[in-house]
């Protein structure tokens, strides 16, 4: 029948005949992606399943995810920290989880360098602000002005309709990067070549000058607000707040400047004295070397053993009970001027 | 709420069957309900300003009534002259004050007031030269001015046009025939945006951000792009609105014609932005070119100039703009004077004539890339550069010193063509260009009419499957949408 003979009526039917292999399609790929497993699933999961034994909660950014075992603190413990995650998720996970975690004793937030200055919005991995309000229901830093936001609605939104094809053809997958049960990402000890590519100046000056550009005035503002506030609520259950810089190479150090370095001290000295939050600082510590790293901000597997244990005994040691007995892991530490 | 955004595409269904089940046979509901909804779509924006567009369409209406109401030409002039200082002076206000006026600075223009502009002086234009009858329906005149799928960039429809096809529906047959031409054009102008246009995009903004800091290479492939990323953004826009217009049961004319393949500069105008140029033709070139008719070719030239500037202005304050409408200008000008010239040279050399035919659209789509890249720079300055390292000298004698990968591989060092994938939207764009052609010489429909339903619907299929898998789906901004 020629198109112009027909009616509005049976148009309209037509259309939703054509589009029901699109729909089929959709159902199809919403069914699978709905099982797969990632990050954030799985630490929805992961926590929920330890929420009633936990005494550690350590959070964070990917340095974080990588550079802290929670199976080396000797104590039940869960690491939150995800890939680009900012203090605003940081703060907002734990105030879903500080009324259901009865015996929890610390929480350790582990920060790269710029972490108080930076916001997951302004980053080219803003995409994963959907996440969080999928997963762990917590509102994202940067709400979209729409009325509906499809990605909170459909995983292949979510996902972008090329990555949920990719995961459909290899039979989906679970694409959580390896996570142990306890939350943590071990990064292998890389090969010399990635090592080196991973070090390399070049590289590194060019990610550094990305964290630099990145930093917000107005981010901080908010990111001191929300510490403040998650260490009041901590407080209020005699939970100390622990906030601290990781180990970074050196390279990367030289390449972030005393300039910008002090302005974020001066920023968790702040927190300190406004908020009780304890410091601490691995960031320039010289028991870390280019061999504990996989790349200029994030440690490799014994690198991050090496520093679970150092956490351990010279941070938490003073709050969990009963006291930490085993043996130091590494040679006498020098002085660190800015740990408590 | 944005074109193609998520909440549009949801809502839309509904406005649709509202639209279609309450409309009536006769008209009945039609204009109120398309008014209400283009009320809605621009009070998503801002409530002040729709108010303001509201009103200003109202004014306009009083004031067509009074301009065929006067009995004396006088009287008809004044009331044209007050509409149009009403219409031009709020276009200009909201266009060029904040450029000029540091009090102003923050002013932003509301949604949509160049193509509602136009509208609406094209209807007291035509009253005035009787060409169309006073409206005498507010709410349809409103509908009209304010058609939301027509809002960000044209097609600019004029009253005459428009108002016989709200007032009286075309028959449930040709609705429904409209209906789903409007997603054939819905679809396409969505893949020329999101396969196309975005991708590109991603290479352009990267390159006419700094391009000092690019290959002359690099600058060539971006001048290239942007041409090729503006024709594909605008022609898309346009064909989702002519598609949803279409969808409301409102036919309304191209805005492009496979401009790419002109001959000549003036043939390029012709097929860009075609209502535009036919807007600017009636109101602009066409009285100018008969007041200055007795000066000849320089009559021509100043109607050409004044012609190119307006367009050139009318995107904005700045000096690239005004550059891209003398730049133009010169090519028009230059191009008109000489044709018949040309014509009479090639007639006695059928050979070169032959050629002529493949090389002109070739010459003239280079001309065009060049004022695109004007048009597209930061500044006069970055203009400049671009014109002058567009020629990649330096990696030809790269190739010569360290062969052609590694020539290559520096050359286009960090535009992104691998990880962005913006090759992608080279094949894509050749698709649409065969598709505009075959369209364009009636073959598309014959295939189509020759094609089982199962295969056309395969081949719809798999563009929204190819639009999803291979588009950049963040909603960027319509290039368009700003002017």
């Amino acid at each position: 029948m020629p198109s112009s003979e027909l009616p509005v009526q049976r148009v309209a039917g037509r259309i939703l005949l054509f589009c029901a292999p699109l729909l089929v399609l959709g159902g199809w790929l919403e069914r699978g992606l709905a099982g797969v497993e990632n990050s954030y699933s799985a630490k929805v999961r992961g926590v929920g399943a330890v929420m009633k034994d936990v005494e550690v909660l350590v959070t964070g950014g990917s340095g974080a995810l990588d550079a802290i075992d929670p199976s080396g603190l000797s104590v039940p413990a869960y690491n939150l920290a995800n890939a680009s995650q900012s203090l605003h998720y940081d703060c907002a996970i734990l105030s879903t989880l500080i009324e259901d975690t009865p015996k929890l004793r610390a929480v350790v937030i582990g920060a790269p360098l710029w972490y108080l200055s930076k916001e997951l919005k302004n980053s080219p991995e803003a995409w994963r602000q959907h996440f969080y309000a999928v997963f762990w229901r917590v509102p994202m830093e940067d709400p979209p002005k729409s009325f509906i936001t499809i990605q909170q609605h459909s995983y292949t939104a979510l996902y972008t309709p090329p990555a949920a094809m990719e995961y459909a053809a290899a039979g989906f997958p679970p694409i959580d990067g390896g996570l142990t049960a306890d939350g943590w990402e071990p990064l292998e000890v890389p090969s010399p070549e990635v090592a080196a590519s991973g070090l390399d100046p070049i590289w590194v000056r060019q990610h550094v000058a990305g964290h630099l550009a990145a930093m917000r005035t107005e981010s901080e503002v908010r990111n001191l607000a929300a510490v403040a506030a998650l260490s009041e609520r901590l407080n209020e259950r005699g939970v100390p707040l622990y906030f601290g810089w990781l180990p970074v190479s050196a390279g990367y150090n030289a390449e972030f400047g005393p300039d910008a370095r002090a302005h974020q001290r001066q920023m968790m000295e702040r927190l300190k004295a406004d908020s009780g939050v304890r410091l601490f600082d691995y960031s320039t510590d010289p028991r870390f070397s280019d061999s504990d790293f996989y790349n200029a901000d994030h440690m490799n597997r014994v690198g991050a053993q090496k520093l679970t244990a150092v956490l351990r005994d010279e941070v938490l040691a003073p709050v969990l009970s009963p006291p930490v007995l085993s043996p130091p892991v590494l040679s006498p530490a020098p002085p660190t001027p800015a740990l408590e | 709420m944005a074109f193609l955004s998520v909440d549009f595409l949801l809502l839309l269904p509904f406005a649709l069957v509202l639209f279609h089940a309450v409309g009536g046979p006769r008209g009945g509901l039609r204009a109120p309900l398309l008014l209400a909804f283009s009320v809605a779509f621009h009070a998503t924006w801002s409530v002040h300003y729709t108010a303001l567009l509201l009103g200003t369409s109202v004014a306009t209406f009083g004031i067509g009534k009074r301009i065929g109401s006067e009995p004396q030409d006088a009287g008809k002039w004044r009331w044209l002259m007050v509409g149009l200082a009403l219409l031009l002076g709020q276009l200009a206000l909201f266009k060029y004050a904040p450029a000029l006026s540091t009090p102003l600075a923050s002013l932003v223009a509301p949604l949509g007031i160049s193509y509602t502009t136009f509208k609406l002086v094209s209807y007291l234009v035509d009253v005035y030269w009787e060409k169309t009858e006073p409206e005498t329906d507010v709410v349809a005149f409103t509908a009209y001015s304010l058609f939301f799928p027509q809002i960000l960039s044209g097609p600019i429809q004029r009253a005459r046009d428009f108002l016989p096809q709200l007032k009286q529906p075309a028959s449930p047959d040709v609705r429904a025939e409209r209906i789903v031409s409007g997603l054939r054009w819905i679809l396409f102008g969505v893949f020329q945006k999101f396969v196309v246009a975005d991708r590109l995009a991603m290479l352009v903004d990267r390159v006419f951000a700094a391009p000092q800091e690019y290959s002359n290479l690099g600058i060539l492939l971006a001048v290239y792009a942007f041409a090729i990323q503006l024709y594909s953004d605008f022609s898309g826009l346009t064909n989702v609105a002519i598609g949803l217009g279409l969808l409301f049961g409102i036919s309304s004319h191209a805005n492009f014609d496979a401009p790419f393949s002109s001959p000549n500069i003036q043939e390029f105008w012709r097929r860009w932005h075609m209502t535009l140029s036919s807007w600017l033709t009636d109101y602009v070139f066409t009285p100018l070119r008969m007041s200055l008719r007795n000066y000849g070719d320089w009559g021509l030239v100043l109607a050409v100039v004044a012609n190119m500037l307006a367009i050139g202005i009318w995107h904005g304050a700045s000096w690239t703009f005004v550059a891209f409408g003398l730049i133009n200008a010169m090519y028009v000008s230059v191009s008109a004077l000489t044709l018949k010239a040309r014509n009479r040279w090639f007639k006695t050399r059928p050979l070169l004539a032959r050629a002529r035919k493949l090389i002109d659209p070739v010459v003239t789509f280079h001309m065009v890339v060049a004022a695109f890249a004007v048009f597209r720079a930061g500044s006069l300055t970055d203009a400049g550069y671009i014109l002058t390292h567009v020629l990649p000298l330096d990696f030809l004698r790269a190739i010569d010193s360290a062969g052609f990968s590694a020539a290559a591989t520096e050359a286009l060092r960090g535009m992104g063509l691998g990880f962005d994938k913006i090759y992608l939207a080279i094949p894509a764009f050749l698709l649409c260009e065969t598709v505009v052609h075959l369209h364009r010489s009636g073959a598309l429909a014959r295939i189509a009419g020759r094609t089982p339903v199962a295969i056309r619907w395969a081949g719809y299929h798999g563009l929204i499957l190819a639009t999803l898998l291979f588009g950049v789906l963040e909603v960027r901004e319509f290039i368009y949408a700003k002017f």
